[in-house]
């Protein structure tokens, strides 16, 4: 008779309910993602191109073929002749493009826009290997080598924050008004400022 | 002698499950994803974004009868379709972990037991604005 009901009963049970138990319930989620722009920017950059370059970005060659040049009125004395070549020693670049590609890195996870700026364009000479000085002006950005270069440029796409956006800075640089002291075959000149801004449109 | 047995049994098969109706999380700071907005950075590979963590104590509670201890159940919790509404068809993936629950109190024949969440989130493609979801817990028995 125990048995029976004992059998009865576990029949009951595996009928009434599931053999084990189980519960599901369900909420709602929600966080505030703020804008979040992260600038990766370089404290220092030296550049140090060689004098080869330098001469290459000057004049495009070293020594510079100014072109034939016919002179025809000479001023005559008694044993001497004396002509002008008067073609200028052209040409001479007073401007030097200088491009500096990863100058700074950018996460966002909102549309953004950098701008840049030279806030120091005066790289002096240090008073020991050079004098004078050599002007930076005339910056600009580009994003992601896309070709458009501007002092402010734009980004719709930021992607999230796992997108790593290339920022590539070129820059004029003057080197007309800078010399090296002698005996110095080198010089540093120094403390220009580009300042990199990165704000949300 | 099998009468407890019996007891325990049909005992087990009892479970509720508690949630509150909505969690809102802390709002994500650009402090713990970066150090600033501005970083110093000499051309090294970039530093990694951090990992945004949540903790939501208490977040769920289980009720079971006195004696039935919480681990001859399974806990399991997810979170689906979880992202931002202009971003249709984006999802931030969460990872979900149920910390061991504890005895916060008793209900006359019931015992309720309180368990934590952790939530990771992976932010890595979200644009910003309001996320949300919905979590889903589950408890089986074992």
């Amino acid at each position: 008779m125990k048995k029976t009901t004992l059998v009865a009963t576990l029949l009951v049970l595996g009928f009434a309910a599931p053999l084990f138990a189980q519960a599901t319930g369900n909420t709602s989620i929600y966080v505030v993602y703020p804008r979040i722009a992260i600038l990766y920017y370089r404290s220092s950059i030296t550049l140090q191109p060689s004098a080869a370059d330098l001469i290459t970005a000057f004049a495009g060659s070293n020594p510079v073929n100014t072109g034939a040049t016919t002179i025809s009125t000479f001023t005559a004395a008694l044993g001497s002749l004396e002509g002008d070549a008067t073609t200028p020693a052209t040409p001479f670049s007073t401007n030097v493009l200088t491009t500096i590609n990863n100058f700074y890195q950018v996460r966002a996870n909102y549309q953004f826009q950098v701008t840049v700026s030279i806030t120091d364009g005066t790289l002096q000479g240090d008073g020991t290997t050079g004098s004078g000085n050599i002007l930076m002006s005339n910056v600009e950005t580009e994003l992601n080598d896309s070709g458009t270069w501007a002092a402010t440029v734009q980004q719709p796409n930021p992607g999230g924050l796992g997108t790593v956006h290339k920022g590539d800075v070129r820059f004029d640089l003057d080197f007309s008004g800078a010399a090296l002291i002698a005996p110095n075959t080198s010089a540093t000149f120094g403390d220009g400022v580009v300042q990199t801004q990165v704000a949300f449109y | 002698m099998l009468a407890p047995f019996l007891a325990a049994l049909a005992v087990a098969s009892q479970v509720q499950l508690e949630l509150p109706p909505q969690l809102v999380l802390e709002p994500v700071s650009v402090e713990e994803l970066a150090e600033s907005t501005a970083v110093s950075w000499e051309g090294n590979p970039l530093p990694p974004l951090g990992v945004v963590v949540r903790r939501v104590p208490g977040a769920l509670r289980l009720l079971l009868p006195i004696g039935v201890s919480p681990a001859s159940f399974q806990l399991a919790a997810q979170v689906r379709e979880f992202g931002n509404r202009q971003d249709q068809g984006l999802r931030v993936p969460v990872k979900v972990t149920v910390l061991p629950p504890r005895l916060v109190e008793r209900r006359g024949d019931w015992e309720v037991w309180e368990a934590d969440l952790v939530l990771h989130l992976d932010l890595s493609r979200a644009s910003s604005g309001p996320l949300a979801g919905r979590l889903e817990v589950s408890v089986l028995g074992r």
